[in-house]
């Protein structure tokens, strides 16, 4: 089996069909569709397998647990899958019916030269609330990725990496932009940092560093909607902000660990990327909370290996992130 | 008690009991005077029983229009004529065997002027055998009371006529009033089919509680309150008590004990057998099967087949924590407990625990428990009680049980033992305690904690146990990485616990130290200081997150391992200056994640070529804003990005202040430079078809924007390398006083040389 596509439910109300039906439009179909319930309380579940039942299509499969995380029943799926590529759709996103089958043709077309890829990051499409839909927010990266790696994909180690790698840093984290391969997960240990949302971030980070060859597919491949219907999780401004900071904890301490914490470039990537979520949520919390929110912001990053402060003295000019991180790097570590 | 009415009657003089007297009372909203018996204490008693237990239950739950009431001991009316008269709708049947009371209780009835009371001078006992009861159930259900008298003879043991149990159901009361010592259970089995929404009064002992505890007919509402411990029972202790509030939960009544089995074939079939040795028909088993590879479901199905009481579930293996979570969605008692399949019960405990649940109300109870060991002949055999020195407080006594209360405080400073307790599934559910899934090992121990801090305190059963199997294979033994699991689930309950605003976290703080030291001596030496460091981190966010009188039991030395100091002090070190907060217990580490600490480490990647940082000429930094002057000019000339026409032209500079163009040095990715424009956003020095130009920056990888810096003594070159064809050279003054591309040769020789100002 080529692909298996993970999607969580949690109390999805009215969009709960809607990445489901996207799927089963696909023109590709060897795949497999887990969807692991995550303790629904509004019959979310419930309408999930009766609508299985009413599918009788072999390729789904609906998991049922109680009440773990986000991240913890993407691991629960992870565990079960059985697809050689494994990729990701939240309940009320979609994917083209394209989607499969580009990423599909994307693994083939990089296996004929060697290994199959360990990580493909695909490009994607926002709908704003407005009913509006463009590319996604990392499009100037993958502009940037497509001019330095014409052919698609590439291995750690090709003199272009030395930027692809931090540029597919930037991309946004989110987890409906990656194909991994399955054998490649369960190698290194990689999966969802348990019990916190904003959790994409580390995952991303972990599989980048970890991937020998990488892939790019310029078709988009899933559209997220920002909704009213059902509001975004992370879309909180209460506690559960403070989950950015527990996983950037997380992500920092694992980077720290992989060989690629020694290249400037990549490691400034990695913090930028991590802290333009932390300025995200820290302008989106609870005002109450902010005073809190940067005294533990401030501990993380005390708490971090000191070469985290150390910047390239000069930086790409295709990355302004970087230099807005720097100084909110700055900014924060002296909070409190 | 205090009571106006009764100070106004009483003789506190008198040697002898003194002789009945009018007695005022005030029940059900109704005032009215009875006569009594004239014993103060025994007045005390009616009045506090009827103000404290019976006036409280039916206010809280309200009498419907109209019924039938039976009230059983009626004593001389202090129930029976304020409900009278309060419902009438109602027809009340009082019976009361006592010659005295009785004739009190006529005395009272006529004095009301009441016309809806029916007495009987009978007790309530056991039909004679091959007595015909229908003439009795016909009088009693055309309410003709003389007629029931006449059919109800004097029994062996009693002077009073007795009118068999059996027979009350004729009356469908929806109400009863039980003060019939001795006589409860039969009176309430003989009801189990009557509609009844109301149960009272008391009992004098525990009667089995699922004649009230059934889902009808009637709301079977019930408070039967069993005698008060002399002398007074301890503070906090449960009031015991038959009790049933109004069922909204739609649950079924009883108990469901989930057995979460993984590969247990060996001993299931024992654990189940004791779990089903019972007579409870409201007592379930939901083993379920988490993808066993052995045949322990088979085993369980030819052994149990024919009991209903036994339901088989089978999951894909996901652990014993989504096994017992599985086992609870599958579930709809009221009750549930959690039973490992290795283990075994004394068959008596789950059947008391429900009924001691029952009696107090409490959301968790529990019962002893003891190891069950190999012995010398190769046998199971069970070990000492492990809290018997712990057994402190006094008991009182349950049936043939004994129960004693242990604070939540105590209870969770020990290690987790969830599988001996019944809970409240309302109380699961409300407070959001479930087994956390990922957690693969000491799952118990948060579920322990929070239910028991939030349970406060824990009815607890002497002399019953669970058999807790020790093996030799056990998790808890391997002094592997599932030691971490402990310190996230003590991350996960400190978090709760801030959130919850739980009022003294000490019991919290000892168990986690508990926990520390036990894990810790029994690490992986490899894996001990990982574990401590996270201990450690772990404290000091506790010690920023709480209060200093939170460790007033608990301080840092309690920690046994020596070098947990050394680590605390580097967190306090890293955290110094930051203020208190608990956003500290938000916070993570690594070590954390059992999954993240078995990963291995990442392998060695092939070196990637590395950035071109190096030989960058004096005076180049990135940021930098630059005036680029031509070096061999003999008038000043400078760049200049003529923007209307999108023109690079060498602008002469006559005065001060300079007015050509400033650009900004960028480093691009490849090590290359962009010079942007300052005046101008986004358009930098490029070359184009028509020479060097201006350029917007859409595609900063585009080579032809790129330009190479070398140093040439003080001056600089400015160079496109590798460009597209056509687009290689050096930036020059050309003759004609515009900027251009040159050959290297032409540069060097001062054309293209360049002075940064």
């Amino acid at each position: 089996m080529k692909l298996s596509c993970i999607t969580t439910t949690c109390n999805e109300g009215p969009t709960l069909f809607a990445g489901l039906e996207s799927v089963l439009g696909q023109s590709f179909g060897d795949f497999e569709y887990l969807i692991v319930d995550d303790g629904s309380t509004d019959g979310s579940a419930e309408r999930l397998e009766a609508r299985l039942a009413e599918l009788k299509d072999p390729r789904l499969r609906l998991i049922r647990q109680a009440n773990d995380g986000l991240s913890g029943a993407r691991n629960t799926a992870l565990a079960q899958v059985q697809g050689e590529h494994v990729v990701f759709l939240d309940a009320d996103d979609i994917r083209p019916h394209w989607a499969f089958a580009a990423i599909a043709e994307a693994i083939a077309a990089t296996t004929v030269t060697g290994a199959a890829p360990d990580l493909i990051l695909c490009r994607g499409v926002l709908v704003e609330a407005r009913d509006e839909a463009m590319p996604f927010y990392d499009a100037a990266a993958f502009r940037l990725i497509e001019g330095f790696c014409p052919e698609g994909w590439l291995d750690q180690g090709a003199p272009e990496a030395a930027f692809v790698w931090p540029l597919a840093q930037l991309i946004e984290p989110q987890s409906a932009n990656k194909v991994v391969r399955t054998a490649f997960l369960r190698a290194t240990g990689i999966g969802f940092p348990n019990t916190h949302f904003y959790e994409d971030i580390y995952f991303h980070t972990q599989v980048l560093a970890a991937a020998r060859r990488v892939g790019f597919v310029h078709d988009p491949c899933f559209a997220y909607f920002r909704r009213y219907l059902r509001p975004q999780i992370t879309g909180t401004s209460g506690a559960r902000r403070f989950d950015i900071l527990a996983v950037m904890r997380l992500t920092l301490e694992g980077f720290a660990l992989c060989p690629q914490f020694h290249d400037p470039l990549h490691r400034a990537a990695v913090l930028a990327s991590c802290l333009k979520l932390v300025r995200w949520c820290e302008e989106s919390v609870d005002h109450a909370l902010r005073r809190d929110f940067r005294i533990a912001a401030a501990a993380v990053l005390r708490m971090a290996d000191p070469l985290w402060g150390d910047f390239p003295a000069m930086l790409p000019v295709e990355m302004p992130e970087l230099g807005r991180a720097r100084d909110y790097f700055r900014d924060l570590k002296e909070a409190g | 008690m205090s009571d106006v009415a009764e100070h106004a009657h009483s003789d506190p003089a008198a040697a002898a009991p003194p002789p009945p007297a009018p007695l005022s009372l005030r029940a059900f909203g109704q005032r009215l005077t009875l006569t009594a018996p004239g014993d103060p204490a025994r007045r005390r008693d009616v009045l506090r029983r009827l103000h404290q237990d019976i006036e409280p239950f039916l206010c809280a739950h309200p009498p419907a229009g109209q019924g039938v009431a039976l009230d059983i001991g009626a004593d001389f009316g202090a129930f029976a004529l304020p409900f009278a008269r309060s419902c009438p709708g109602w027809t009340v049947w009082c019976l009361e065997p006592d010659p005295e009371l009785f004739a009190l209780l006529r005395g009272n009835i006529a004095a009301s002027g009441l016309g809806n009371l029916q007495a009987l001078p009978l007790a309530v006992g056991e039909a004679a055998a091959g007595v015909d009861l229908a003439p009795l159930e016909a009088a009693l259900r055309a309410g003709d009371a003389a007629a029931v008298q006449a059919l109800c003879p004097p029994g062996a043991d009693s002077a009073a006529g007795v009118l068999p149990a059996a027979a009350l159901a004729a009356l469908a009361p929806r109400l009863v009033k039980l003060a019939a010592p001795g006589r409860e259970a039969a009176i309430l089995e003989a009801l189990r089919e009557a509609p009844l929404d109301l149960v009272l009064g008391g009992l004098a002992a525990p009667v089995p509680s699922r004649w009230v505890h059934r889902p009808g007919p009637g709301l079977r509402q019930a408070w039967l309150p069993l005698p008060e411990p002399t002398p007074e029972p301890p503070r906090g202790a449960p009031r015991l008590a038959l009790r049933r509030g109004r069922d909204l939960s739609g649950r079924r009544p009883g108990l469901d004990i989930v057995v979460a089995m993984y590969n247990s074939a060996a001993f299931v079939e024992e654990c189940v057998a004791s779990l089903l040795d019972n007579d409870m028909p409201d007592l379930r088993v939901r083993v379920v099967d988490d993808g066993s590879t052995d045949d322990g479901a088979a085993r369980l199905r030819a052994a149990f087949g024919p009991d209903a009481r036994l339901i088989l579930h089978h999951k894909r293996n996901g652990g014993c924590a989504s096994a017992r979570n599985h086992g609870r969605l599958m579930s709809d008692a009221t009750h549930i407990a959690f039973v490992d399949a290795d283990d075994r019960v004394d068959v008596a405990m789950f059947p008391q625990l429900l009924e001691l649940a029952r009696h107090t109300g409490a959301e968790v109870v529990q019962a002893g428990f003891a190891p069950l060991e190999r012995d010398a002949e190769g046998g199971w055999s069970l070990g000492p009680d492990p809290e018997a020195d712990m057994a402190t407080g006094p008991e009182a006594a349950f049936g043939a049980q004994t129960v004693r209360v242990v604070p939540a405080a105590v209870a969770m400073t020990g290690q987790p033992t969830i599988w001996r307790r019944v809970y409240r599934r309302d109380f699961l559910d409300h407070r959001a305690i479930w087994f956390p899934e990922h957690i693969r090992a000491f799952d118990d121990q948060i579920f322990q904690l929070l239910t028991l801090h939030h349970a406060v305190r824990i009815p607890t059963l002497g002399g019953l146990f669970y058999h807790y199997r020790q093996h030799p294979g056990q998790d808890i033994r391997q002094g592997d990485e599932r030691a971490f699991y402990s310190l996230e689930m003590f991350r996960l309950v400190l978090k709760r616990a801030l959130a919850e605003g739980w009022r003294d976290c000490a019991p919290l703080i000892r168990s986690f130290v508990n926990t520390v030291n036990w894990s810790h001596a029994g690490l992986r030496p490899d894996l001990q200081s990982a574990f401590l460091i996270g201990a450690a981190e772990l404290w000091v966010w506790m010690e920023k997150a709480l209060p200093g009188w939170h460790f007033r039991e608990t301080g840092e030395g309690a920690v046994a391992a020596l070098d947990f100091p050394y680590h605390t002090r580097r967190f306090r070190e890293a955290l110094e200056g930051l203020p208190a907060s608990t956003a500290l217990a938000h916070l993570d580490t690594r070590r954390m994640h059992v999954a993240m600490m078995r990963m291995p480490p990442p392998a060695p990647v092939p070196t990637p070529v590395p950035l071109p940082l190096q030989a960058v000429p004096d005076g180049v930094r990135d940021g930098a804003v630059i005036i680029l002057r031509a070096a061999a000019a003999e008038e000043p000339r400078y760049l200049d990005g003529d923007v209307p026409g999108q023109r690079v032209v060498l602008a002469p500079s006559t005065e001060p202040p300079f007015t050509g163009t400033r650009w900004t040095l960028r480093r691009g990715l490849d090590g290359g430079w962009l010079l942007l424009n300052q005046g101008v956003a986004e358009q930098c020095l490029a070359v184009g078809e028509g020479g060097v130009t201006l350029a917007p920056l859409t595609r900063p990888g585009e080579a032809a924007l790129r330009w190479q810096l070398r140093s040439e003594g003080e001056a600089l070159m400015l160079g496109l390398a590798g460009a597209a064809p056509g687009v290689a050279g050096w930036l020059c003054m050309r003759p004609d006083g515009m900027p251009g591309l040159c050959p290297e040769a032409e540069a060097r020789l001062g054309a293209g040389l360049w002075r940064l100002e």
